[in-house]
């Protein structure tokens, strides 16, 4: 019960948050740490705010960012170049799914 | 441009395998390594890490439990030390580096332009004589004093200017075409340059005809005119002179005054021209055989690359020859070219007689355009073709007006010098 008051609590400040956030007009990904990603047709993805890569192949890129995780899915991609603020893949780029 | 720093820093290729190199890439981002090129090869991963990044990664290593291996080494860290293995080459790298720097502190060309009336071979030896010339140092030109020089010694240069453009000095001149003019200009500039000269002189001077003719016009501006419009003069008259008497009441001369006399006196005469053509003459023709060569000259020095001998008795030779330049100013002592040898065949023709009367039209042309350049006016003209055993001749007969006039100094006599004369 505790928990789950906890939860609603932190549920609850997230929301106030936003409102906040989207009444002052506020950037995003700098406040809510919500992640950036740029899909260039179907072969450049460059994505910033991110904490870190979960899974990495040539068939998908699971990625963890601060708030979801992103998984880019594709044929033949590679990391073009990888830092601690942003990082570009490319290849053929099929989905990219947020989850 | 950012490869190129890479490259300048140096880079390693690595490839990296074991048990999550996921995990070794996100702590390579947490310590600020850059990683680039990231491909995933199945079983191991390669990548490409800055020389500095790299030697950071042994704790990372340890803590993911992935293995590194070196791939490639690139940069020019890496480059320069296999450099200094290979001596000669490097030697060789910075003895031609020093050879082209040093070969470009002497002129090898040298450019003239904006000259009509001097020829070239005239300006180069006039080079040649105050030590300009192909192969010297560049610091030895004094452009300054070679532009003087020019000016000088050529007077009918207005304006020079040199420059060192590369390797090649550049001339360029421009001339005077006044003077061009004076040379055949005649009697009339000839008289005002001797008029001119002669303006210092203390007792004036007189004006003399220069030819044999009959006074067509006469407008006398300074002095006493001793001839009339129809008069016949002959050469060394005077006809205008320079001591103007002045009279007393009584008219009686009181003494003289000298002017230099200035006239435009027009005069009628006959010229007499001949011309002379030899009844044959000889003609090259060329029988169609020629041969070819290749030539490749240092300095002064000339190597031929033919085939075979030259057989022919006579024969032209034309060859084209190019100084080779590095990029657009830097010339090379080098030349190269080729050059063909074709045969001809001396064969000796007579005149017909359609052939002789166009050549000598072409020179009577020639001679009457040059006539009207001198401002001579050409009144009657007669022209004669003949022949005799030996050659074509041609007689031209003009009757022509032309302006005449000579200033000469007056020596004054001693019965017209009055003591307390020439005011």
């Amino acid at each position: 019960m505790m928990r789950n008051r906890k939860l609603t609590g932190k549920q609850k400040l997230e929301r106030k948050k936003e409102i906040i956030v989207e009444s002052l007009k506020l950037p995003k990904d700098s406040v809510l740490g919500a992640s950036i990603v740029t899909v260039t047709g179907n072969q450049d993805v460059f994505v910033e705010n991110y904490k870190g890569i979960l899974e990495y192949s040539q068939e998908a890129i699971v990625l963890q960012g601060k708030t979801c995780q992103i998984s880019i899915i594709g044929k033949r991609m590679s990391i073009d170049y990888y830092t601690n603020e942003d990082m570009k893949i490319t290849g053929c780029i099929e989905c990219v799914r947020y989850h | 441009m950012l490869q190129f720093i890479q490259y300048l820093k140096g880079y390693v290729c690595i490839r990296v395998w074991g048990y999550s190199p996921e995990r070794f890439m996100n702590l390579c981002s947490n310590h600020d390594i850059l990683l680039w090129n990231i491909e995933n090869h199945g079983e191991y991963n390669t990548m490409c890490i800055t020389v500095k990044g790299f030697k950071q990664l042994k704790g990372i290593v340890r803590k993911t439990g992935t293995k590194v291996a070196i791939q490639k080494r690139c940069g020019l860290p890496f480059f320069t030390p296999r450099m200094k293995r290979r001596k000669i080459f490097l030697l060789g790298l910075i003895g031609s580096l020093f050879f082209w720097v040093w070969m470009s502190t002497f002129i090898w060309a040298v450019d003239i332009s904006g000259n009509y009336s001097i020829s070239e071979d005239v300006f180069m030896d006039f080079l040649k004589e105050n030590n300009v010339y192909v192969g010297m140092k560049r610091k030895e030109v004094n452009i300054e004093e070679l532009e003087k020089k020019i000016r000088q010694d050529f007077g009918i240069v207005t304006w020079t200017s040199a420059k060192i453009d590369g390797t090649r000095l550049e001339i360029q001149i421009r001339e005077n075409e006044v003077d061009i003019g004076e040379d055949g200009g005649g009697s009339r500039s000839g008289g005002e340059t001797a008029g001119s000269q002669i303006g210092g002189s203390e007792f004036g001077s007189n004006l003399i005809a220069q030819e044999d003719g009959i006074i067509v016009s006469m407008v006398t501006r300074k002095g006493v005119p001793l001839v009339n419009v129809g008069m016949e003069v002959k050469k060394g008259d005077v006809l205008v002179s320079g001591s103007v008497p002045v009279y007393n009441e009584d008219t009686t001369i009181r003494n003289y005054q000298y002017y230099d006399a200035d006239a435009d006196v027009y005069i009628r005469r006959q010229l007499k021209q001949k011309e002379e053509l030899p009844l044959t003459y000889e003609k090259k023709e060329y029988t169609g055989e020629e041969k070819k060569e290749v030539l490749v000259s240092l300095m002064d020095k000339e190597l031929v690359l033919r085939m075979g001998k030259i057989k022919y008795e006579n024969f032209d030779k034309v060859t084209d020859k190019k100084q080779i330049k590095l990029l657009e100013n830097f010339y090379l002592p080098l030349y190269f070219g080729s050059s063909v040898n074709r045969e001809y065949v001396v064969t000796d023709n007579i005149y017909t007689k359609e052939e002789v009367k166009s050549i000598f039209s072409e020179k009577l042309i020639k001679y009457m355009e040059s006539l009207e350049e001198k401002g001579v006016q050409i009144i009657q003209k007669n022209v004669t073709i003949s022949k005799n055993k030996k050659n074509w001749q041609m007689n031209m007969d003009f009757q022509i007006v032309e302006k005449t006039g000579q200033n000469i100094p007056i020596v004054p006599q001693a019965t017209e010098r009055q003591p307390d004369g020439n005011r």
